[in-house]
């Protein structure tokens, strides 16, 4: 019967189901950028379709969370940072989904030359990103060793910040003979990448500041 | 005496009960409320339920204890007392003070000693008075063991976060329930004590080997007046605790309330002094205390627990106070009201 429901579980359970559901979307987008890199052309749409529907699934869960939590008061102290903390990460699943049907809309041209530099920004953007879900995760449970995940996600974020940096100089030398329209769009795309990174380091702001909250 | 004139002079006590409901149910129960912890109504019922059990079972210790201090033996006069500890918590209450219906009744009660000529037992008044000094740091010597332990048990648990809520919520209620016995056990001498020597009840046998004594019949009157206090006025009192005036979290709001029905426990429970004494084991004495003192004095602990930071050495000092502005001017009305009674209503005040 639903009166005997466990909300508390149910709470956990749903906020378990969507870190993971932003777990597989940013394994799914670093796999899709790579499939595209490597001119993979039917895997890269099959990653671009699975994205969208992890970020419906991670929509809904969600949706979920923010029902159980607020419906029936669950943790009322610390439920207006956790609700910040989740919508907050809403936007790895909705910025993965973004660049990859960006890449699939307007497929942009990568030089050779310049593969290896998107494809490592692409795996430090998704390593920030999946070390700042682990510290939500830790911040959830074990608070007191969150700090090492702040501190690794803002290392990851600083070198996708280096390797954009860097990137950036590539595509507007005078070496690479593109048109600066063309140009243009690479940077755009280089950003698009290194986004996922920037959101990951906002998150860990955040969790730096809450995790002060759960000490008692 | 006819039941019109019995109910006018038990009406004080009543009130005193009332009062004691809507305030200190708010000590126990108002963070968990406050914070959405723990919904009104299962907090005032649990309360209720509670401090009712703890004034029938538990109240007898500390209200001896008053009877030793002062045996009123009028009704009249039992009236003047407790009217005369209410308006001066009332008083107090106003200045912003943390006011004890312990030390009120206390001063009121030798009150009546000097208006009826006798001599006050200086050794129980100064084994009251110690009490109400040891209480703030007993209550802080609690709090900052538990604050210890649940420190500890929290750090080296992965309990998920969403599980702990549900925990502290169990906690607080099974917390507030001990907290409401303690309180009705400890406090109730304040509310009914002096009524005992004249109590207009008689022994109810239900069976051949259950009987309810008048005195037991007393305090549960005493702690049905707690209980509605609880259910007409508390919620406004604990919206108020919770919200503004300590910001406690959940886990620290239980330690508080763990604390302090310890000590309200500690100086209620007769099974405690038989086991400690029959032990020659120095027991703690049986004395109505402040409840919002120990609270002040758990939040302080926790305070120095958390290494000392945001402690408002201020509160000590309006602590203090208490202990002689209570008693003092609860003695001077005492003293006025009962000559006003025998002397203008021509009440005898003085068995």
């Amino acid at each position: 019967m639903n009166i005997f429901k466990d909300r508390n579980k149910e709470l956990e359970m749903e906020i378990d189901l969507y870190l993971n559901s932003l777990q597989k979307g940013a394994t799914t987008f670093l796999e899709g950028v790579k499939s595209y890199l490597r001119g993979e052309t039917e895997q890269f749409n099959e990653r671009a379709k699975l994205i969208t529907e992890q970020e419906k699934e991670a929509d809904e869960h969600l949706v979920n969370i923010k029902f159980v939590l607020l419906k029936y008061d669950l943790v009322p102290n610390l439920s207006a940072d956790i609700l910040e903390l989740m919508d907050s990460m809403d936007d790895i699943n909705d910025v993965s989904k973004e660049v990859l049907l960006d890449f699939q809309v307007q497929k942009p041209h990568i030089d050779p030359s310049l593969i290896d530099d998107f494809g490592h920004i692409a795996k430090k953007s998704m390593k920030a990103v999946e070390t700042v879900i682990k510290g939500v995760r830790i911040y959830l449970t074990e608070y007191r060793t969150v700090e090492d995940y702040i501190t690794k996600t803002n290392l990851f974020e600083s070198d996708a910040d280096t390797l954009l940096h860097n990137l950036k100089v590539k595509i507007f030398d005078e070496q690479l003979n593109r048109s600066l329209c063309e140009k243009i769009v690479l940077n755009k795309f280089a950003n698009e990448l290194a986004e996922l990174s920037d959101i990951a380091e906002k998150i860990a702001s955040k969790l730096s500041v809450f995790r002060f909250k759960r000490s008692i | 005496m006819g039941l019109i004139t019995i109910g006018i002079f038990l009406s004080a006590g009543l009130f005193m009960g009332w009062s004691l409901g809507a305030n200190d149910a708010a000590n126990i129960f108002g963070t968990a409320v406050g914070t959405r912890m723990i919904r009104f109504r299962t907090a005032a019922i649990v309360c209720s339920v509670f401090v009712i059990i703890g004034a029938v079972v538990g109240g007898a210790g500390t209200s001896n204890t008053l009877g030793e201090l002062g045996a009123i033996n009028a009704i009249a006069g039992a009236f003047a007392v407790t009217v005369s500890a209410a308006f001066t918590v009332m008083m107090i209450t106003k200045r912003g003070l943390p006011v004890s219906t312990s030390q009120a009744i206390v001063g009121a009660i030798i009150g009546w000693n000097i208006f009826a000529g006798l001599q006050t037992d200086t050794a129980v008044a100064v084994k009251i008075v110690q009490t109400w000094a040891f209480t703030p740091i007993l209550a802080a010597i609690f709090a900052v063991v538990i604050y210890w332990i649940v420190k500890y048990f929290i750090e080296h648990t992965k309990i998920h976060v969403v599980r702990m809520d549900k925990y502290i919520r169990y906690g607080l209620i099974i917390a507030g329930a001990f907290g409401s016995y303690s309180l009705g056990a400890n406090n109730i001498a304040n509310v009914m004590g002096v009524f005992i020597k004249v109590s207009p009840f008689n022994e109810i046998a239900i069976t051949s080997s259950i009987t309810i004594t008048g005195v037991q019949q007393l305090f549960l009157l005493g702690g049905i007046a707690i209980a509605v206090g609880v259910f007409t006025y508390s919620k406004r009192v604990m919206m108020t605790v919770g919200d503004s005036i300590f910001k406690l979290s959940p886990i620290s709001a239980f330690i508080v309330v763990l604390a302090t029905s310890l000590v309200l426990f500690v100086f209620s429970s007769e099974g405690l002094y038989n086991f400690l004494t029959s032990r020659n084991l120095p027991a703690f004495p049986l004395v109505p205390v402040s409840q919002s003192q120990a609270v002040v004095g758990a939040i302080m602990g926790i305070g120095l627990a958390k290494g000392g930071r945001n402690i408002d050495i201020s509160k000590i000092g309006k602590i203090a106070m208490g202990w002689v502005l209570t008693p003092l001017i609860s003695l001077i009305i005492s003293f006025i009201v009962l000559n006003v009674l025998q002397n203008v209503f021509l009440q005898n005040v003085i068995g």
